[in-house]
C-alpha cells in the first residue's frame, strides 16, 4: 500500500505535532452511493490519552454536514498547520482523557486532487466507477488520526445499486442485504485492525483468472484487455507462490481494480484488492509482472503485518512487498527469473538515482528524500534477499512467519533483529550497514595464480557466494566473508570459471580488473561467451524496466554491453 | 580310369616340378605404425578425432550428440610428446557477422571456443567439427579435453562430456 502518500504529505508538518492525538479503536462506516451525491456516515470510538481542547482532522473529500464529539456538535476551522488539508475541530468543552465518540456525516461529490499534483486524483466518482483510497490529505472519508496511523476494527456498509460489484473492507462481503428496490447494502467486516481502507463500487467488466487462486479483475474501458488478462493470470498463478512462503492468503479471492489514468499512483495494494492504473496495462505492461504481485503482497506486508508509523514502516511495507513479489516470481518461473529481478532492483538503486542522491532505507528524512523509491523499494528488497542468503531460506521463512505474527502495527527494527536472533543469526551489523547507512559496496576482482583477490571499496562486511567450476566439470559452492580492502581467496588448482554472487544476493557493483570476467586467470572464449550472453544490456531509463544491465560485463563502462565490450575481450 | 583316381594326378601335375614351399610362419615382430587412438565415448560430448601422417597429427575437436547452444569454450591439453603447429576454429556457430571465435595458446594447452554475439539471435545446432588442430606428435603423446563451458542463449548450461586420445603404435 502506498502509505507514503499519507506519510509524505503529513510529515511535512508533522515535526511539531508528531504524537497521535487519539487512538481510533472501532469505527463503523456507512456509504450510500444510490443518490447523485455520496453520503458517508462515520461512527467512531476513540480514546484520548489526555484532555484536549481541539483536534486536527483531515478535511474530507466531500463537505461535512455534521460533526459531533460525544454527541455535541463541534466547531470547524482551517488548521494553521496545513489550512488546505486540515480542519481544526473544537468541541464546546475539552474532551478526554478516556473514551469518546466521534461521529460525522459528509455529503457531496468527492473531489480528491493529490496534494503533490493537483491534476492527479486520489478518488473517482464517475463513469460507473466509484473508487476511494485510504483517508489522508485530500482523500479523507473515514476517521484517522492525522499524525499517526492507529488501528481500528469495525465495519463498512455500502448501499449501492444491486447490480454493482462492491469491494471494501478486507474480503468479500459478509452479507448482502437486498432492499427490493434495485439497491442493496453490502456489509463488510473489519476484523483485522487497520488504518487503511479502500472502496470500489461499479459495473466494470469482470475478467477472471484461470489459475489455481480465484482472481477477478474489474476492467475500465481504457485498460487494454490483453494487459488485464495478463495481470489476472499472473495474480492467479502468483498468489499460491506467495502462499508458499507467507502462508494462506487471507482473503477468499483477490481483486484487481483498474483506476483511471489521472490517478495519483500506478498501483496500490489494499487488503485483498489492488488498484492499478489503466495505462499500466498498455504501454507499461512490463510493470505488471512484478507490480501485480508486489501489490498483492501488500495484503501480507502493510495489512496483515505493518510498521508502527516510525521510520521503518515503509521498509516493512514496500521493501517486503517487493522482496515477496520477486520471491514468488522465482517460485513460479525459476531461479533465473528471480535473479534478474533482484539484479534489476539493485541496478536501479545503484545507477538509476540522480547524481548524489541517496538516503538510508530507514532514516528520519527518507520519506521526503528524492531517493525514497530507490532505497525503499529497490535497495530494501535486495537487502532482504541478502539476509535470506545469509540465514538460509528455511530460517528466513521462519523470520517472515514471526514478523507476520506481530500483526498490524507490530513491525519494528528491534522485532526484526529479534526474529533473526531466534534463528541464531545476529542481524545487527546488517541492519546498520544496509538499512541505516547509504551506499553500496563496490567490488573489483582479479586472479593471482590460484588465488582470487576481491577488493572491497568501503567499510562493508559481506558474505559473498562463489560458484567455482573446475576443469573436470565439478562445481563447488562456497560463501566467503569479505571486508574492506583486498581479500585473498584460495581457489586451488584447475579452476575453469568463478561466478561471484551469481544469484545477485547483494546490492553490489562487481567489476573485473581487466577483461577476465570468468576469473579463471585467462581471457578466452569463456569470457567472450559471458559478455555475449549479456550483450544488449543497457542501463534502464525507467523504473522496473529490466535493461539486462550487469556492470561486470560493461567492460568499457559506457552503460551499454555490446560489440565494443566483446571486442575488448577478443583483442589480443 | 575313373575320375576318382585321376584328380591326385592333376594336383601333382599342377605343382609341376617345383618344390613344395615351406609354410610361412607369421612375423613375430612386425613393423608397427603409430596411430591416434581415440578414447571411447558416449553421450553428448566433445571428442578428439585424428589422423597421424608420419609425425604430423591432425586432430578435430568434434561435437557429438550435442544440443543446440549459444557458445562454448574448451581446453585441449597435450603432453610433452606433442607440439602444437596450428589451431583453427570451425565457424560452427555461424559466420563472423553473428559469431565470434577465440583461440588462446598456453604451454601444453590451447583454449578455443566461440559465441554468438547476442542472446537474442538464439542457439544454433552444435554438431560435427568445431576446431582443427595440427601437431607434431611422437609416440605416447596424450591429448585431453577439459574446462568445457557450453551455454544456451538463456544462460543455462549444456552438459557435455569429453574424450581425448593417445598416439600409440
Amino acid at each position: 500500500m502506498k502509505r507514503a502518500i499519507f506519510l509524505t504529505v503529513v510529515s511535512c508538518f508533522v515535526a511539531s505535532e508528531a504524537r497521535a492525538q487519539f487512538d481510533v479503536r472501532t469505527q463503523h462506516v456507512r456509504v450510500d452511493l444510490t443518490g447523485g451525491d455520496v453520503v458517508i456516515d462515520v461512527d467512531a470510538e476513540v480514546h484520548f490519552d489526555q484532555s484536549v481542547s481541539s483536534i486536527a482532522m483531515f478535511r474530507p473529500f466531500a463537505p461535512f454536514t455534521s460533526l459531533t464529539i460525544d454527541g455535541v456538535a463541534a466547531e470547524r476551522s482551517a488548521h494553521p498547520l496545513a489550512p488546505e488539508w486540515l480542519d481544526r475541530v473544537t468541541p464546546p468543552t475539552p474532551v478526554g482523557p478516556g473514551a469518546a465518540t466521534i461521529t460525522y456525516r459528509i455529503e457531496g461529490r468527492p473531489t480528491c486532487p493529490a496534494p503533490s499534483n493537483p491534476a492527479a486524483a486520489l478518488c473517482w466518482y464517475a463513469d460507473g466507477r466509484v473508487i476511494f483510497t485510504p483517508s489522508g490529505a485530500a482523500s479523507a472519508w473515514y476517521l484517522v488520526d492525522v499524525f499517526e496511523g492507529t488501528f481500528f476494527t469495525g465495519s463498512i456498509a455500502v448501499v449501492a445499486p444491486s447490480d454493482h460489484m462492491v469491494l471494501a473492507g478486507q474480503d468479500v462481503p459478509s452479507r448482502v442485504e437486498d432492499h427490493g428496490d434495485g439497491t442493496s447494502t453490502f456489509h463488510f467486516d473489519i476484523d483485522l485492525p487497520t488504518s487503511i481502507l479502500g472502496l470500489y463500487a461499479g459495473t466494470l467488466e469482470r475478467v477472471e483468472g484461470s489459475g489455481p487462486f480465484p482472481v477477478v479483475a474489474h476492467r475500465g474501458p481504457d485498460a487494454p484487455i490483453e494487459g488485464v488478462t495478463e495481470a489476472v493470470e499472473r495474480a492467479s498463478e502468483g498468489v499460491p507462490a506467495l502462499e508458499a512462503f507467507l502462508g494462506t492468503y487471507p482473503a477468499a479471492q483477490a481483486n484487481i481494480v483498474t483506476v483511471p489514468r489521472n490517478f495519483a499512483f500506478g498501483g496500490m495494494g489494499m487488503h485483498g484488492t489492488i488498484y492499478i492504473a489503466d495505462y499500466i496495462f498498455g504501454p507499461y505492461a512490463f510493470i505488471l509482472r512484478a507490480g501485480v504481485l508486489h501489490e498483492l503482497a501488500h495484503t501480507y506486508w502493510g495489512h496483515q503485518a505493518s510498521g508502527t508509523g516510525d521510520d521503518a514502516t515503509a521498509f516493512f511495507s514496500e521493501g517486503f512487498a517487493e522482496y515477496s513479489a520477486w520471491r514468488a516470481i522465482g517460485i513460479a518461473e525459476g531461479r533465473a527469473a528471480r535473479r534478474d529481478g533482484v539484479r534489476m532492483n539493485s541496478v536501479w538503486y545503484m545507477y538509476g538515482r540522480p547524481e548524489g542522491v541517496d538516503a538510508p532505507v530507514v532514516g528520519r528524512n527518507t520519506g521526503q528524500s528524492p531517493a525514497y523509491v530507490f532505497v525503499t523499494y529497490h535497495k530494501a528488497s535486495s537487502v532482504l534477499r541478502t539476509l535470506e542468503a545469509a540465514v538460509g531460506e528455511a530460517a528466513f521463512d521462519r523470520v517472515l512467519g514471526s514478523l507476520q505474527a506481530l500483526g498490524p502495527g507490530g513491525l519494528t527494527i528491534d522485532a526484526f533483529v529479534e526474529a533473526f536472533a531466534a534463528e541464531g543469526y545476529d542481524a545487527t551489523g546488517d541492519v546498520t550497514q544496509w538499512l541505516y547507512r547509504t551506499g553500496f559496496p563496490r567490488l573489483e576482482a582479479r586472479t593471482e595464480g590460484e588465488t582470487l583477490v576481491i577488493d572491497v571499496d568501503g567499510e562493508w562486511q559481506l558474505r559473498v557466494p562463489l560458484e567455482i567450476r573446475r576443469r573436470d566439470g565439478t562445481v563447488e559452492q562456497r560463501v566467503v566473508g569479505l571486508r574492506a580492502g583486498p581479500n585473498a581467496i584460495a581457489l586451488g588448482a584447475g579452476v575453469s570459471h568463478v561466478a561471484i554472487d551469481p544469484d545477485w544476493t547483494l546490492v553490489r557493483a562487481l567489476k573485473s580488473d581487466g577483461t577476465d570476467v570468468t576469473f579463471d586467470g585467462v581471457v578466452d572464449a569463456a569470457d567472450l561467451l559471458e559478455v555475449a550472453l549479456h550483450a544488449g544490456g543497457a542501463m534502464p531509463s525507467e523504473r522496473r524496466r529490466d535493461g539486462g544491465y550487469d556492470p561486470l560485463y560493461d567492460l568499457d563502462g559506457d552503460g551499454i554491453i555490446g560489440n565494443a565490450d566483446l571486442a575488448s575481450v577478443a583483442a589480443p | 580310369m575313373s575320375s576318382k583316381h585321376l584328380w591326385p594326378l592333376l594336383v601333382f601335375a599342377a605343382c609341376g616340378a617345383e618344390a613344395v614351399p615351406e609354410p610361412v610362419e607369421p612375423n613375430p615382430d612386425p613393423p608397427k605404425i603409430a596411430t591416434f587412438v581415440a578414447d571411447d565415448g558416449t553421450g553428448p560430448r566433445l571428442s578428439l578425432e585424428g589422423t597421424l601422417d608420419g609425425k604430423r597429427l591432425t586432430l578435430s575437436l568434434v561435437a557429438r550428440d550435442a544440443e543446440p547452444l549459444f557458445g562454448f569454450r574448451a581446453w585441449v591439453r597435450f603432453s610433452d610428446e606433442a607440439t602444437l603447429v596450428d589451431v583453427k576454429t570451425v565457424p560452427v556457430l555461424d559466420d563472423s557477422s553473428t559469431a565470434l571465435y577465440l583461440v588462446v595458446q598456453e604451454e601444453g594447452a590451447v583454449s578455443l571456443g566461440g559465441t554468438r554475439r547476442r542472446a537474442d539471435v538464439g542457439d544454433v545446432a552444435f554438431d560435427g567439427p568445431v576446431a582443427g588442430l595440427t601437431f607434431e606428435a611422437n609416440e605416447d603423446a596424450r591429448f585431453d579435453v577439459d574446462g568445457v563451458i557450453a551455454k544456451r542463449a538463456d544462460g543455462s548450461t549444456v552438459q557435455l562430456g569429453t574424450t581425448g586420445g593417445t598416439v600409440m603404435k
